[in-house]
């Protein structure tokens, strides 16, 4: 099989992903929208490792490493995506900007801060 | 014995005025007091100590604890004006002590008054041309303060201010004029420098033109001389004091000191005489239509220091150091009557006088003495110093003097010119003062006898010092300011043909001022209202050139400076902030807090640096 399927599939994933990661409002959607990512990237790890016949197989080790992170990751988002659903029964992520600088202001001459 | 011991003593007072201050006015009057009494001291040990005839240099004081790396010269000119000086300082601090006995800043003004007398003694005893510049600009500063003494007054500030800024215009090219020498003839000695730049033309002629300005301020010459009248706002010991023994005395006395560099300079010396010439006589002129009793004196002090100037312009030092010892004393007694008749009537225009003869009998007739010597009557002070003048004009006229003999023949005319005007303000003076009717309110006193001694004791000089001119062992032989003495100098003898010339002018201008007072005497003789009057009141309208020349483009010159601070320095100042400030208003908009805003910004920027980066690397 030529290397160039998967890495089109990988691509195609990704950039769904940051579709979903930028455009998706949901939080749990966003979360969705990474692991796809992540999964992209594996597939093209998995790929370039056949491609390249790698003998250590780094390529498979490190989808494993990914893997296990990004089951890690789902847990404490998930978490925190329930904790602010508790406290403020939305999960929409622009609606979350409290962190902000809300009313930026402009010195003019004669002002002091 | 150094001359610098004559300083010690006003020094020392003006330090401890300061200090003790606080300690009440009797000890403040004690210690000035004793300071010009260590002055005149010492000033009469050197004299009896040191030959008088040769300079005695000394290298300044090398002592244990003290070292004063400056040297001085005493000769019979330093020793002569030294005691002129100390003299008139010690009269005017006991006056003092009465007259500015209600004054709250007593403590200030006698210590200044010592510190004044310190700068003028340090120039006269001078031998390094540091110290001359030292005490020369110390006395400006002493001027400035002391002129100011009434500061509330708006007048008192703008007169310390303008005597300053015009002495100090002057000062300008003095203090070139010093480096100038100091560098064309590598020394600082007085004496040294002044035989180098004396035996070469192209330096005595800068050097001279330069330090002339610094004379014509401190004398208050032509242009440079309408910061006197206006120093009327001081107190009336400090005029005395101003315009008889420090200040205006300093610029003369400085000319004659480094008289031969002088003679070198023809080109300075014409210069010179035109300036004494115009001063001569537009002073006496002013002086004759002043209100003010003061002003008159101070007009008249302008015009006699051109007297002065002008017989160092005909290449006599003699009779210049003549008539500056004489005029100091005079003047110097005419101010401090001026004050006691001040004291008493509580004004100071003459309008509000009269009368006062009868009044204030010690004042009157002192000041009619010195009033007398003013207008060179004989056998007074100012009689045989002023024809010393006119008998130097005489022998410049026959070209007997390094400048031209059109010279001579213009200071002589001028000088028989103003002796008729003199005469008649000095009349116009007395009929106004003394004479006729009281006209103010109030009962005039004669003055407490602090201020009537130190007038009594003035009149003494005021009438005999003249005699000594008549002898060439007297006062010719003491005065000597040239560095060796080969010939005996002349006697400062009045010419017969000369006197009778002045005799006649001042008879001709008293008569014609007593005539047209007789018709009015309440009246002034002067038509103070006519035009022309008002015109030479006000100085012929110089100070109109001042501010043409200076003050106006000065004023222009800050406005540009402020327009240029506020709008070019100013504005950019604010304007770097602004602009740092809305940069930060921009930035502010990345962190509003919309996550997936931000996220799509910076994924465009590294993609698009990604591009960039390749389309480098592949080009």
């Amino acid at each position: 099989m030529h290397a160039l399927y998967p890495l089109i599939l990988s691509a195609l994933l990704f950039g769904i992903g940051i579709y979903g990661v930028l455009a998706r409002r949901n939080a749990i959607l966003v979360l969705m929208s990474v692991e796809l990512m992540l999964n992209a990237a594996n597939i093209a790890l998995v790929a370039f490792d056949v491609m390249l016949k790698d003998a250590a197989h780094a390529g498979q080790s490190l989808t494993v490493f990914v893997i296990t992170i990004a089951a890690a990751e789902i847990g404490l988002g998930l978490a925190i995506v329930l904790l602010i659903f508790r406290q403020r029964a939305t999960i929409a992520v622009d609606a979350m900007h409290d962190l902000g600088e809300h009313t930026p202001q402009r010195l003019t001459e004669g002002t002091h801060p | 014995m150094t001359g610098l011991w004559l300083v010690a003593g006003p020094l020392v007072a003006s330090v401890l005025g300061l200090a003790v201050g606080g300690l009440g006015r009797r000890w403040v009057g004690t210690v000035a007091v004793l300071g010009a009494s260590a002055a005149l001291l010492s000033a009469g040990a050197l004299a009896t100590q040191q030959p008088w005839s040769e300079p005695v240099v000394s290298d300044g004081l090398r002592g244990n604890w003290v070292v004063l790396p400056f040297a001085s010269v005493v000769d019979g000119l330093a020793i002569t004006v030294a005691l002129m000086v100390a003299s008139v300082a010690l009269l005017v601090q006991i006056y003092s002590t009465a007259y500015m006995r209600d004054e709250p800043r007593y403590g200030t003004y006698a210590a200044f008054i010592s510190l004044f007398t310190a700068a003028m003694l340090a120039v006269v005893v001078a031998g390094d041309l540091l110290l001359l510049v030292i005490g020369w600009e110390v006395m400006g500063l002493c001027s400035y303060v002391l002129i100011g003494q009434n500061w509330q007054e708006p007048a008192a500030r703008a007169a310390a201010v303008k005597a300053f800024l015009v002495t100090k215009a002057g000062d300008v090219g003095f203090i070139i004029g010093i480096i100038v020498l100091i560098a064309t003839t590598g020394s600082l000695l007085l004496t040294d420098a002044v035989a180098a730049a004396a035996g070469d033309a192209t330096t005595a002629s800068v050097v001279t033109l330069l330090l002339l300005m610094g004379v014509v301020g401190k004398s208050a010459q032509f242009p440079l001389h309408a910061w006197l009248p206006d120093a009327m706002a001081g107190p009336s010991p400090v005029s005395a004091l101003i315009h008889a023994a420090t200040m205006v005395a300093a610029g003369i006395y400085v000319v004659a000191r480094t008289y031969p560099m002088w003679e070198a300079a023809p080109v300075t010396l014409s210069v010179m005489a035109v300036i004494a010439c115009l001063t001569m006589v537009g002073a006496a002129l002013a002086a004759l239509t002043q209100a003010d009793l003061k002003r008159v004196l101070a007009w008249s002090t302008v015009s006699q220091l051109a007297y002065m100037l002008a017989a160092l312009a005909v290449g006599s030092e003699q009779a210049a150091i003549f008539h500056l010892v004489s005029h100091a004393f005079f003047k110097a007694l005419l101010f401090l009557a001026a004050g006691a008749v001040i004291h008493a009537v509580g004004s100071t225009v003459m309008s509000d006088m009269g009368g006062l003869r009868r009044a204030m009998p010690v004042t009157s007739a002192t000041m009619a003495l010195a009033l007398l010597s003013l207008a060179g009557v004989p056998v007074l002070a100012g009689f045989f110093s002023k024809e010393s003048v006119l008998s130097a004009a005489e022998h410049a006229a026959q070209g007997e003097a390094v400048v031209g003999a059109w010279a001579g023949w213009a200071v002589l005319v001028t000088a028989y010119a103003t002796v008729a005007v003199t005469a008649a303000y000095t009349t116009r003076l007395w009929l106004r003062t003394f004479a006729g009717r009281y006209r103010g309110s109030g009962q005039p006193h004669e003055a407490p006898a602090a201020m009537r001694w130190p007038l009594v004791v003035l009149a003494v000089p005021t009438v005999a010092f003249g005699f000594t001119g008549l002898a060439a062992q007297w006062f010719p032989t003491w005065s000597v300011p040239s560095a060796t003495m080969s010939v005996l100098p002349e006697a400062l003898r009045p010419q017969p043909t000369a006197t009778a010339v002045s005799l006649v002018l001042i008879a001709v201008g008293a008569l014609l001022v007593t005539r047209i007072w007789r018709a009015r005497p309440t009246g002034d003789p002067v038509r103070l209202d006519a035009p022309a009057a008002a015109f030479a009141r006000s100085g012929f309208g110089w100070d109109a050139v001042y501010a043409f020349v200076a003050v106006r483009p000065f004023l222009a010159s800050t406005a540009a400076t402020a327009a240029v601070d506020e709008r070019l320095i100013g504005r950019g100042v604010t304007g770097v902030g602004v602009l740092a400030n809305d940069a930060g208003v921009g930035v502010q908009h990345a962190h509003r807090g919309y996550l997936q805003r931000s996220l799509t910004v910076s994924l465009t920027v590294v993609v698009l640096g990604l591009v960039v980066v390749l389309v480098a690397v592949a080009t």
